[in-house]
């Protein structure tokens, strides 16, 4: 696991499949930056806290006592799918904001728009009146 | 005219006006510009930046950091942990809201005499003939046919069909494009939320706006209410800026919304039994139906189509609501290959919601770093009619050619067909297995007839205190069952009227 657990999560989330672009293919890691300079820090440590807890918690949904990059890729796959759906209520809300954030970041990337024939968005500037 | 938004640190920023008000939402907006017109130099001091259509953004991180009240991380304390949404923002939460204008209905004004000791008939006819002004000022009107979009019109259709109240939404939008962006801003100036008219109109009948200006304090004299004071926040950097000072001659109106109002008379060190107390809202849980066409929501009205049918019995509301691609990345379940193929359907959903008209009551306080702490936790008879309505929803999306519905309720399938429809009719009632969120928000600083049951009396009025008012939804006793800006707009507009004679 040579990216930041974020991204190597955020990744496992929302993967390529067949005809859509998952985040393998998108820039998350300029996502995060951004996001990591703009959100504040309780929602910053709460998607870091979520990515840890996901790494960390095969032995919940898989009884396997290992880290998530141990497993196999459809031992991950399973993992991902389960984990989002866990009895764990806490866990399962860490789990929701990680998969938000990367929600933000996969859908208005434009090339997966383009897949599903959605316009791109326009940028975000930001601007107010001074 | 005058608007001053960030201000660097340095000398404290000094104005004054006749009246504060603080928040320039539904209940700011109204009452800013009721009380510019009757000649009054209002100043509307609000925590968000002015952000005009060219600024909105487009995509839903931008709309988070740009829009949204702290990036809508504030979650209700209690069994389960629910989004509380606003804006923060010029404008409010009219910003970034569906524009949806319901009128207040007469047994909302009875059910307030009844339990509260105000309202009546006599507040409800003051009421109404604000809201016939604002319907002309804010161009309320349906959306046009070519704009509706299909998962609107299906909707639509499907009422009729199965003999269920359903109708256009009247929404203060003039001319629709149906661009389905509420969400972000209606960058196309359609939209009449607050920062377009109202409360540019105060600035151009000699008033002023302090943008960026969260409020920490109500300045105090005595009992008197004779200011506020905060520093200037950036809000891209968040560096805190100069103070500023602002000083009332006649009177502070707060409309800061149903979390940051009690929020701040606490913080300001008003007293009053019933302050944060009456917390309620409107649950809301979204249905998706798998159609067999594309549905394309992206195109069409936000939302676009409403039934009132079970709005008293027993107790909820439909509405389509049409939502980007990147919350439904957040919205369905489970991760992974799985998720990704479901994803791929995307343009072939249509989703459609039930807002609860929950009698559960929370508390709202000031918590550490200003942020307002949210108690409230569903009991089990509202979870019932949230549940209710959600079957009601999938069966709304089995008559309307659905192939499957995807109820997103924990323990229940993830994909239902009308045959397993029992599988949602005996979900839990935890309010953990919901994924809900609170977007219609009331009380907090209740009106009522006395101290006991009220914070504010029937004029918004603050008991105790001199010149401090409250004029945003924070001050409704009850919920409505109907959508509430039209109801905040309208008592606000009468709390300026209010107020103009009282200085005259
Ligand atoms: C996503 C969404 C969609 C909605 N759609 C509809 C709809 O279609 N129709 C409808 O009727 N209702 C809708 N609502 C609800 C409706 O918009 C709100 O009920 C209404 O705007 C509340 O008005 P308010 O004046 O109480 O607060 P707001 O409109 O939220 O305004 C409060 C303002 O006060 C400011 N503020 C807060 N604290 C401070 C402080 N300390 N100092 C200075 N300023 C401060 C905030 O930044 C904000 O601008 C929606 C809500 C949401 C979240
Ligand atoms: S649907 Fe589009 S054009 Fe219509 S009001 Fe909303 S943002 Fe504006």
């Amino acid at each position: 696991m040579s990216l930041s657990p974020t991204v190597y999560v955020m990744r496992l989330i929302l993967p390529s499949v067949d005809g859509l672009k998952g985040l393998d293919q998108v820039d998350v890691k300029g996502f995060l930056k951004d996001f990591n300079r703009e959100a504040p820090l309780p929602m910053r440590l709460t998607v870091l806290l979520g990515s840890w807890a996901f790494i960390l918690s095969p032995i919940v949904t898989l009884k396997i006592p290992l880290p998530v990059f141990l497993l196999s890729k459809k031992l991950q796959d399973e993992h991902c799918y389960r984990i989002a759906l866990t009895r764990v209520y806490l866990l399962r809300q860490l789990m929701f904001a990680v998969k938000a954030v990367a929600g933000f970041c996969w859908g208005k990337c434009p090339e997966v728009r383009a897949q599903l024939d959605l316009k791109p968005y326009a940028p975000d500037t930001g601007g107010f009146r001074q | 005219m005058t608007h001053i938004a960030f201000q660097k640190k340095g000398a404290p920023v000094e104005v004054e006006a006749d009246f504060i008000v603080v928040g320039s939402g539904a209940g700011g907006g109204a009452v800013a510009s009721g009380l510019a017109r009757g000649g009054a130099k209002v100043a509307v001091v609000e925590a968000g930046p002015w952000r005009d259509p060219e600024h909105y953004p487009s995509s839903m991180y931008g709309t988070m950091r740009d829009m949204f009240d702290d990036w809508t991380s504030l979650m209700t304390f209690g069994r389960a942990l629910w989004p509380v949404l606003q804006g923060r923002v010029v404008g409010g939460t009219t910003t970034i809201n569906s524009a949806i204008v319901v009128r207040t209905p007469a047994d909302i004004f009875q059910s307030w005499e009844k339990n509260y000791g105000f309202g009546g008939e006599a507040l409800a006819e003051k009421v109404w003939a604000h809201q016939d002004q604002l319907e002309k000022e804010l161009y309320v009107q349906e959306t046009a046919p070519d704009k509706m979009g299909r998962s609107n019109e299906l909707a639509l259709i499907t009422s009729q069909k199965r003999g269920v109240e359903g109708h256009v939404i009247r929404r203060n939008v003039k001319d629709c494009e149906g661009s389905g962006q509420c969400l972000q801003g209606c960058k196309k100036e359609r939209k009449q939320s607050t920062n377009l008219k109202m409360i540019p109109e105060v600035m151009e009948r000699g008033g002023m706006v302090l943008s960026c200006a969260p409020v920490h304090k109500i300045m105090l004299k005595g009992n008197r209410a004779v200011g506020v004071t905060g520093r200037f926040v950036h809000p891209q950097t968040k560096e805190k800026g100069a103070k500023f000072v602002v000083r009332a001659k006649h009177g502070v109106v707060v409309a800061a919304s149903c979390t940051h109002s009690p929020a701040l008379l606490q913080r300001s060190g008003i007293k009053g039994r019933m302050l944060g107390q009456l917390f309620r809202a409107h649950p809301g849980s979204a249905i998706l139906g798998l159609y067999d066409d594309d549905i394309n929501m992206p195109f069409g009205a936000t939302q676009g189509w409403s039934s009132l049918e079970y709005r008293n019995t027993p107790g909820f509301k439909l509405e389509t609501l049409n939502m980007p691609l990147e919350l439904i990345a957040g919205r369905i379940s489970g991760g992974g290959m799985r998720l990704m193929d479901r994803l791929k359907n995307y343009r072939r959903l249509a989703l459609w919601v039930v807002a609860c008209r929950a009698d559960s009551i929370g508390t709202v306080s000031n918590g550490p770093f200003g942020k307002p702490i949210v108690k409230y936790t569903m009991n089990q008879t509202d979870m019932a009619k949230l549940r209710d309505g959600a079957v009601e929803v999938a069966k709304h999306h089995f008559a309307a050619g659905a192939k499957a519905v995807m109820p997103g309720v924990l323990g229940v399938p993830y994909e239902l067909h009308e045959k397993d429809l029992h599988h949602l009719e005996n979900a839990s009632l935890d309010p953990r297995a919901w994924t809900s969120i609170l977007t219609h928000l009331f009380g907090g600083c209740p009106m009522g007839a006395n101290p006991d049951v009220g914070l504010c009396d029937e004029r918004g009025r603050v008991f105790g205190y001199e010149g401090l008012v409250v004029a945003d939804a924070s001050v409704m006793p009850t919920n409505l069952g109907v959508n509430p800006q039209h109801t905040i707009m309208g008592l606000a507009r009468q709390r300026a009227a209010e107020l103009l004679e009282d200085i005259s």
